[in-house]
């Protein structure tokens, strides 16, 4: 069942996991380089949301310390910075990455 | 062949598909090709029909997609508070309310943070924030027995519930009423789905 | 628009299969495609993170 309200601002503000899910890398050499890059930072972009997703909800518990705290802010800026050199190396933008809700193929 | 794990039972006559037993519980499982890809859509969307079909029968512990058991016939006993949590909720189904905010929040940027703390307590307060009116009225729509409202991000966030699975009809109605009282609010209301928030003993 | 309804419960089933569900323990078959494995990888980095941050019951 499923009631939506709103829909268009519905798809703009909603980030699915399902944009995450690399396709079939292709054997062709030239494209294999730019599949797998596009596959690793999907990969460290999930993981990056994953640890946001846990940290913020562990804040909102009340269950870090300082330390970790400030450990955790740390490890995501990291990752970011790590997300923003990987995309410039490669020369791919969040849209090729499938970042954000993107078109969904038909069954 | 592989067996991908897709949730974790009761009974044995709870599963319509391949089971393997798992201490004194069982897994429901998709059997697949060795060499053959789990991100392959296809076969996700095939997983995501037969938990939907496995939900009709009985409620069970979604098991997070990727997990595959060998062929050895048996897998690890799980631990043991998901016999209780399966026993305790066997009436019960997951309901998922998210709703976008109205005024999302920036993004805090990292480059303006000097500290770690700084930056996580800055997306903390980031995070998106919906009307009281809403909450409430969300809550009381849906009746649960028990919710948590997660954060998801700055412009979003969702509330699990769970409820009786005889009330699934009348949480329907309750979300098209709430439809017609907030209709400038983002939301949507899916389910039933197995016990997947709630199936973590420990708070998040 | 039904289209739309229909591609955004789509998008929520996928969301419930792929972002959610209890991490297990026992054997993974490792299989053989590339796509596989790293997927299969992430998976378990995923099961690290959540027992990293859970796992704070003191």
């Amino acid at each position: 069942m499923l009631i939506a309200n709103e829909e268009d601002e519905l798809r703009d503000a909603l980030t699915f996991t399902e944009s995450v899910i690399p396709e079939r890398i292709s054997a062709d050499s030239d494209i294999v380089e730019n599949g797998l890059a596009k596959l690793v930072l999907s990969i460290i972009e999930l993981v990056r949301r994953l640890l946001e997703k846990q940290a913020l909800r562990r804040m909102d518990a009340g269950n870090l310390s300082e330390e970790e705290i400030e450990k955790l802010g740390n490890a995501l800026m990291k990752l970011e910075e790590k997300m923003d050199e990987l995309k410039r190396v490669f020369g791919l933008s969040d849209e090729d990455l499938n970042m954000k809700l993107g078109p969904v193929k038909t069954l | 062949m592989k067996s991908v794990v897709v949730g974790v039972h009761l009974h044995r006559e709870d599963i319509h598909v391949d089971a393997v037993a798992a201490g004194d519980l069982w897994y429901s499982v998709v059997e697949v090709d060795d060499d053959h890809p789990l991100a392959d859509r296809d076969l996700v969307l095939r997983v995501a029909k037969i938990r939907a079909e496995l939900l009709d029968r009985a409620t069970f512990i979604a098991v997070r997609y990727g997990f595959v058991v060998g062929l050895s016939g048996a897998a690890a006993p799980p631990p043991p508070q998901w016999r209780t949590i399966l026993e305790a909720n066997r009436t019960n189904v997951e309901m998922t309310l998210k709703v976008a905010s109205s005024t999302p929040a920036p993004r805090p940027n990292r480059k303006d943070f000097q500290s770690g703390a700084s930056y996580l307590r800055a997306l903390h307060d980031s995070a998106a924030s919906i009307d009281d009116d809403f909450k409430h009225a969300a809550e009381k729509a849906v009746n649960p027995i028990e919710s948590r409202w997660l954060p998801r991000d700055n412009a979003s966030l969702e509330m699990a519930a769970l409820i009786p699975r005889a009330r699934i009809e009348e949480v329907r109605t309750a979300g098209e009423q709430l439809k017609r009282d907030f209709p400038r609010v983002p939301f949507l209301l899916s389910g039933p789905w197995p016990l997947e928030v709630f199936a973590n003993a420990d708070c998040e | 628009m039904p289209d739309e309804t229909e591609e955004l419960s789509l998008l929520e089933t996928l969301d419930h299969l792929l972002d959610r569900g209890v991490v297990i323990a026992g054997e993974a078959t490792i299989s053989i495609g590339d796509v596989d494995l790293l997927y299969l990888g992430l998976n378990v980095v995923l099961a690290n993170i959540d027992a990293l941050t859970r796992n704070r019951k003191r």
